[in-house]
């Protein structure tokens, strides 16, 4: 069991697949091998892969529920099972 | 220069006056508000002879200013027994300001009179008998004075739920189609229309020659800065979120989050929550051939809304983030179409979602239905169609309905009921609930913005000192709302600055003003402080200032949090503005 990705709005379109499974340690990691799989998703998500991973600019990405952001960015640990949400920019009201 | 139009129902007569110099450089929410406190006694009985109606459009609604087609409408709230600003996007607020009418004033009583209709031309004002289209569903009613006056007046009603004077009925306002589904909903404003006894308002501006703009240059300037932050931001432009699934594409994302209420308030999450989400509901609105994007007023840029189309193939309107939720997952409810039923239903019955759905859900948490209990919830319309005993319950919103069931959990403050995030998994929007004059408001000060979506700022939504973020929306949006412009322009402009230099360029180009954007948390300031002030002299003190007893202790699963942000905290948002 790997962890769990799950994508929503346009990002699900890009991917043809509302959820995917990927073995990762980190989130950095787990992002860059999303992106190879899915090319025109990853264009969507990432905005570098090198020297550091960086997402676009209104990407939300969630472990768990909460934002990587408030956890350890792009270095956050996975652990099998955890499930990670990401979404474009959204808003709402 | 926008006239003053005083409506005396007690004498059944119109006139115009000319606006005030001091309201002159208002519009929407800052001048509703300054006309109930300038006119309204605080302690008025909100459905009595002394309480007072005004309709405002934004000081730019009625140009080509984008996304700018909003109305308020003002008085003392009998949900809250406070002020209150509810604003709608529609066709009719820019019909209004076209025929240079800054505000509408109706004062009075009902008393044993017909309802009445108000009917404005560029040549006439009349009060017409309205009793024809009372006590009917507002689909029925709008159709009817379609046939009588043709469809390209600007409807404005109330409806049965008015009429049973329920401190959850809310005003409608034609959309694009001409069916009663924008609303300036929350807070029971309806009732103060029917009491009054006006049950109508109809604005047709053919002739009208517009709204005057001082310097055309300036506007220019501005409008196009804002167009251009709009359809640049990512949350705002064509092909965006909002264009393509509308608001409800925030289920998933709240749901994720783990705080999307789910049977009244009592957990934050729930997997069924993706049948009701924006991406299903934009597949369903496709294969039922509804219509999305939609737009709820001409010139707007963004077109967040839609058509949703039941089974059957009949238009209902836009099913908003909040009416889904409301009357979908906090109700136990996952079926789209129920939604839309109920959606319907409060259109019909002229509610505000938001506090219908609520008042629901503590129905079944007081036993009254079973959470999930779709034809039940369907039911529960139905009584308050017929007036009976329980629909007079239910129609005067959460609280009142908690209390007659014996419900301990009311999620309200200052009696109306929250929207759908719960506070103990957003701190910032429960700051702001808390701390609005407004009542439990997601709209007045929208944290969600920097705490869930990273826009405008990032925010940790676990962290508890949100009092300077939540000041400062409520401050901006207080702006942003007199201004006549959809809140949905603060994504665009909170990011990009030269949007909100556009939206004040505007502003100064329609009225010959020199103000910046270090103007605005002062203009804001000053209306919150006006509305603070009425609240106060009310008989509001800080101690309504405060999210109910549960959220503070009860934890609320999937992340266990509590609503821990101190009271010192939330009495730091303002301190004591507007309380002597």
């Amino acid at each position: 069991m790997g962890v769990k990705v799950k994508l929503f709005a346009n990002f699900r379109e890009e991917a043809g697949e509302a959820s995917v499974e990927i073995d990762a340690d980190s989130t950095g990691a787990l992002l860059v091998e999303l992106a190879e799989r899915y090319e025109r998703l990853g264009e969507s998500i990432l905005a570098t892969t090198e020297p550091v991973v960086t997402t676009r600019d209104g990407v939300t990405v969630m472990l768990n529920g909460r934002n990587i952001r408030f956890l350890d960015g792009m270095s956050t640990e996975l652990e099998p099972g955890d499930t990670l949400a990401i979404f474009p920019p959204i808003g709402g009201g | 220069m926008r006239k003053l139009l005083r409506v005396d129902m007690d004498e059944e007569n119109v006139r115009f006056e000319e606006m005030p110099e001091d309201y002159r450089a208002l519009g929407g929410r800052g001048l509703t508000s300054q006309i109930v406190a300038d006119e309204v006694p605080p302690n008025a009985n909100p459905l009595g002879p002394n309480n007072e109606l005004i309709f405002a459009p934004g000081i730019v609604t009625g140009t080509s200013a984008p996304t700018s087609g909003r109305i308020s409408v003002g008085g003392k709230s009998p949900l809250t027994g406070g002020i209150k600003e509810a604003n709608a996007g529609t066709s009719f607020a820019q019909k209004l300001a076209r025929l240079g009418v800054g505000a509408i004033v109706v004062e009075g009583t009902k008393g044993k009179k017909n309802y009445k209709c108000l009917k404005l031309t560029n040549e006439s004002v009349d009060l017409l008998d309205a009793e024809a289209w009372s006590g009917i569903g507002l689909y029925e009613a709008y159709e009817e004075i379609e046939n009588e006056f043709g469809e390209e007046l600007g409807v404005c009603g109330v409806g049965i739920a008015a009429e049973l004077s329920g401190f959850n009925s809310g005003i409608a306002f034609n959309d694009m189609e001409g069916k009663p589904s924008r609303y300036a909903g929350r807070g029971g404003l309806g009732a103060v229309m029917a009491t009054r006894g006006l049950k109508y308002v109809l604005v047709d501006d053919a002739g009208a020659e517009g709204v005057e703009i001082e310097d055309e240059a300036t506007f220019d300037q501005g409008k196009k800065k804002l167009a251009d932050a709009l359809t640049d931001h990512d949350v705002t432009k064509p092909g965006g979120a909002l264009n393509t699934y509308g608001t409800s594409v925030l289920v998933n994302m709240i749901n994720e989050s783990g705080a999307l209420p789910q049977d009244n308030f009592s957990r934050g999450s729930d997997e069924q929550s993706a049948k009701v989400s924006g991406e299903k509901k934009a597949d369903v609105i496709e294969e039922r051939d509804g219509e999305r994007p939609h737009r709820c007023s001409p010139g707007c840029l963004i077109g967040c809304s839609e058509v949703w189309k039941n089974e059957d193939g009949e238009e209902v309107g836009v099913l908003e983030y909040e009416s889904v939720w409301s009357l979908g997952p906090n109700s136990g409810i996952y079926d789209l179409d129920t939604i839309g039923e109920l959606n319907w239903q409060c259109n019909d019955l002229g509610m505000d979602t938001i506090e219908a759905g609520n008042a629901i859900a503590v129905a079944m948490d007081g036993g009254v239905k079973d959470f999930g209990d779709e034809e039940g919830a369907l039911e529960l319309m139905d009584e308050i169609r017929e007036g009976t005993s329980l629909g007079r319950i239910l129609v005067n919103g959460t609280k009142f309905t908690g209390e007659a069931f014996g419900v301990t959990k009311i999620p309200t403050v200052k009696g109306q009921a929250m929207p759908a995030y719960d506070p103990r998994g957003i701190k910032g929007i429960g700051t702001t609930y808390a701390t609005t004059p407004m009542g439990a408001d997601h709209t007045a000060g929208y944290a969600i913005a920097p705490e869930i979506m990273g826009v405008g700022g990032e925010a940790d939504p676990l962290s508890p000192e949100k009092a300077e973020m939540s000041r400062n929306l409520q401050y901006s949006t207080a702006v942003i709302d007199t201004t006549g412009h959809c809140l949905f322009t603060a994504f665009a402009v909170l990011d990009i600055p030269e949007g909100l230099e556009g939206m004040v360029e505007e502003v100064n180009g329609v009225l010959g003003t020199d103000l910046t954007v270090d103007d605005i948390p002062d203009i804001g300031k000053s209306v919150i402080e006006t509305e603070r002030r009425f609240n106060s002299e009310a008989g509001f003190t800080k101690e309504d200032d405060r999210l109910p007893e549960f959220m503070r202790e009860e934890e609320l699963p999937p992340h266990n949090d509590v609503f821990d942000v101190p009271e010192e905290e939330l009495d730091k948002v303002f301190g004591g503005l507007g309380m002597d």
